[in-house]
């Protein structure tokens, strides 16, 4: 279970936070509010994301941008917003999301960011523990671990140390 | 009033009921197969759910789909077409869950969408039927009767359903006692259904069909036809509007019974009624009536200016006579032709094939008076599950000539890949001769391949038929990525003569 938090910017430029934990198992409390299982029901490297939160809908066009975080463009119920993500809490939602429905299915394991593999921490038919570091990703100069959002086993590896990926690019595809 | 809709369906017409639900100001759910959640209608919803179980069948599930529908709040159901849409039981399911069926009653499901049923009230509202029996037959004996009386060749069809499943041509009273048995069985195994009736066979004929809106209070009105004949294996690949075969005299006088038809049963909602004309008459005769919104609904959109969906969802929601369009005389009608192609996942290559799997390149035309309605995207993939539809290019013009130009054109820039789709195929067929001047029937497409195959085995190629084999290489070598720059489809289109 972790906490994160979604800075909420209306079209007035003013900026509002939203709360929200993230349960192990996929589903997702807002501050206050019941948890409800979601699932993302879309996402393209080109950055669109469409999102099924509890029977909502939710649309999205994830755009990097740079040390602020990403921003998305979000509408949800005919409203279009932009939400930008503190930190790498898209990734672990996205990540958790993911996870939450393909418990018993594959799960796979993207690059967040354009980067450089440096070093890959698993092979085939490893077990592994949510949270486990399985590749360190190299990018802007900055070392990121990439982690298992849930527990499973490495189905597949696709990159090698030395490789460069592309955001949205497949690294690894563990069952779940 | 409906306020919260419902879309028992998917693709291409999900996603054009839920453009015109948005617009109304509805609130808009749907529910998916495992096999659909990337489908582009589900951006437009508010609220959706997934239909657990076989991806082929979720959609039929009348039970799972009212289920969801309550569940997701709604008050109201919109079929599209295909899946329920033309099931009594599941119209009848709706109304008792308390919600609004977007079609007809029950009643007039039964009554209009039996192919029997349907020609008797047509001979009672006073409108030209082929000349056949309008009861079912059984026995062989029974069918020589009829068959000798109305004189050979005849056609069996199935009571029950359409789509060339259990027809058959019958040119003898040799023939017939078997294709009977052929065509019982053929009608009972997709239609649950055996019955089958006997007509008379037209040889060479057009399809037309009427759109017709009813209030549900016996006000009708015609909203103009679409020539449907370019066909195969009696699967519709282009409809116009107006139709080159007919004269505005006739057309009016077709629109005019078909709307007294739908009057005469009170019918509610839209509803096309489909005709044959015999090729070079201005003979018509009614065939049966589709009790639902067609695949091909946007041509009449196109002429008229109205958007059906909204005429469905205003008379679907109210318990009162509603104003019907172009009801008033004198009301201004476009002067507008419009066409429509379907673009479907299939290899035209081989034998129409349907062609599975992944669209990795998906770019869809535009422009001057193109309308598209697609749910192919890039990303997504077309499973097996459903039917191949993937986009419907439709192009207007002030003149018919201008319209197909535009259309050429516009199935040139559509670029799918590496599915393979009709679009290249059908684009070669606009340039035929046989449809440029409007003197097509629905054989016409069967004509062109077999004089295409007698030619190929005569190793030589006329002109006309290049044109098909110069399409069909497009499609084979995948269109990918680059506008098909083969010289013969481009020297005859119409938009480089003007």
């Amino acid at each position: 279970m972790s906490s994160h938090s979604l800075v909420l910017r209306a079209q007035d430029d003013a900026e509002k936070s939203l709360q929200f934990t993230l349960h192990d198992d996929g589903r997702v409390a807002l501050k206050d509010q019941p948890a409800v299982p979601i699932r993302v029901l879309r996402r393209d490297g080109n950055g669109l994301l469409t999102v099924l939160w509890g029977d909502t809908i939710i649309n999205a066009i994830v755009v990097s941008s740079g040390e602020r975080g990403e921003l998305l463009q979000i509408s949800a119920g005919g409203r279009t917003e932009a939400l930008r993500l503190r930190d790498a809490a898209i990734d672990a939602m996205e990540q958790a999301l993911a996870a939450a429905h393909q418990t018993g299915g594959t799960l796979d394991i993207r690059s967040p960011i354009p980067g450089l593999v440096k070093a890959v921490l698993v092979k085939t038919d490893d077990a592994v523990a949510a949270q486990q570091t399985l590749i360190v990703l190299e990018a802007m100069k900055m070392e990121n671990e990439i982690i298992a959002p849930h527990a499973g086993t490495i189905l597949t590896v696709a990159v090698k140390p030395g490789q460069a990926v592309a955001a949205g690019a497949l690294l690894i595809k563990i069952q779940t | 009033m409906i306020q919260k809709l419902f879309i028992a369906n998917r693709g291409e017409i999900a996603l054009r009921i839920a453009r015109t639900a948005r617009r109304l100001g509805l609130t808009v759910s749907s529910a998916f197969s495992s096999a659909d959640c990337g489908l582009p209608h589900l951006r437009l919803c508010h609220r959706a759910m997934e239909l657990v179980g076989d991806p082929a069948r979720v959609y039929l599930d009348s039970g799972k789909i009212i289920d969801a529908a309550r569940k997701l709040g709604a008050d109201a159901i919109h079929p599209g077409y295909g899946f329920l849409a033309e099931n009594e039981d599941f119209a009848a399911a709706v109304q008792d869950a308390g919600m609004a069926f977007i079609g007809p009653t029950p009643e007039q499901i039964v009554a209009l969408g039996d192919k029997v049923q349907a020609r008797k009230a047509a001979l009672a509202a006073g409108v030209p039927i082929v000349p056949g029996e309008s009861k079912a037959i059984s026995d062989a004996a029974a069918a020589k009767t009829i068959a000798d009386r109305i004189g050979y060749p005849v056609l069996i069809k199935a009571a029950g359903g359409g789509g060339g499943r259990g027809m058959r041509v019958v040119d003898s009273a040799a023939q017939l006692p078997d294709a009977l048995l052929r065509a019982q069985t053929e009608a009972g195994a997709a239609f649950n259904d055996p019955r089958v009736f006997i007509e008379k066979y037209v040889a060479r004929a057009r399809h037309v069909e009427i759109q017709v809106l009813g209030d549900g209070f016996g006000n009708a009105v015609s909203l103009g036809e679409r020539e449907c004949s370019v066909q195969r294996r009696h699967q519709k690949l282009i409809e116009e509007s107006p139709s080159p075969a007919l004269t505005r005299e006739t057309a009016a006088k077709m629109g005019a019974l078909a709307a007294s038809l739908a009057a005469s049963v009170k019918y509610r909602g839209a509803g096309t009624m489909e005709f044959i004309v015999p090729f070079g008459t201005q003979d018509f005769f009614f065939i049966e009536m589709n009790t639902r919104l067609q695949v091909e609904h946007p041509v009449t959109e196109l002429c008229t200016g109205l958007d059906l969906v909204e005429e469905q969802i205003r008379i679907a929601g109210s318990s009162e006579p509603q104003p019907l369009p172009f009801s008033k005389p004198g009301s201004k009608v476009l002067d507008i032709h419009a066409i429509e192609a379907r673009v479907i996942a299939e290899d035209t290559d081989a034998d129409f094939r349907p062609s599975c799997g992944k669209l990795d390149l998906v770019m869809l035309p535009s422009g001057p008076g193109i309308r598209v309605d697609a749910w192919a995207e890039a990303g997504l993939s077309v499973t097996p599950y459903y039917d191949s539809l993937l986009a419907k290019v439709l192009a207007t013009g002030q003149t018919r000539e201008q319209a197909i130009g535009r259309l050429a054109l516009a199935l040139d820039e559509t670029l799918i890949s590496p599915v393979r789709t009709t679009a290249p195929y059908l684009a070669a067929l606009l340039m035929q001769d046989e449809f440029r001047s409007g003197a097509y029937d629905t054989g016409t497409v069967a004509r062109l391949k077999q004089s295409k195959a007698n030619n190929e085995k005569e190793a030589g190629l006329d002109p006309g038929t290049a044109v098909i084999a110069a399409a069909e290489k497009m499609s084979r070598n995948g269109h990918s990525g680059m506008l098909p720059r083969g010289p013969a489809p481009r020297r005859l289109s119409s938009w480089q003569q003007s």
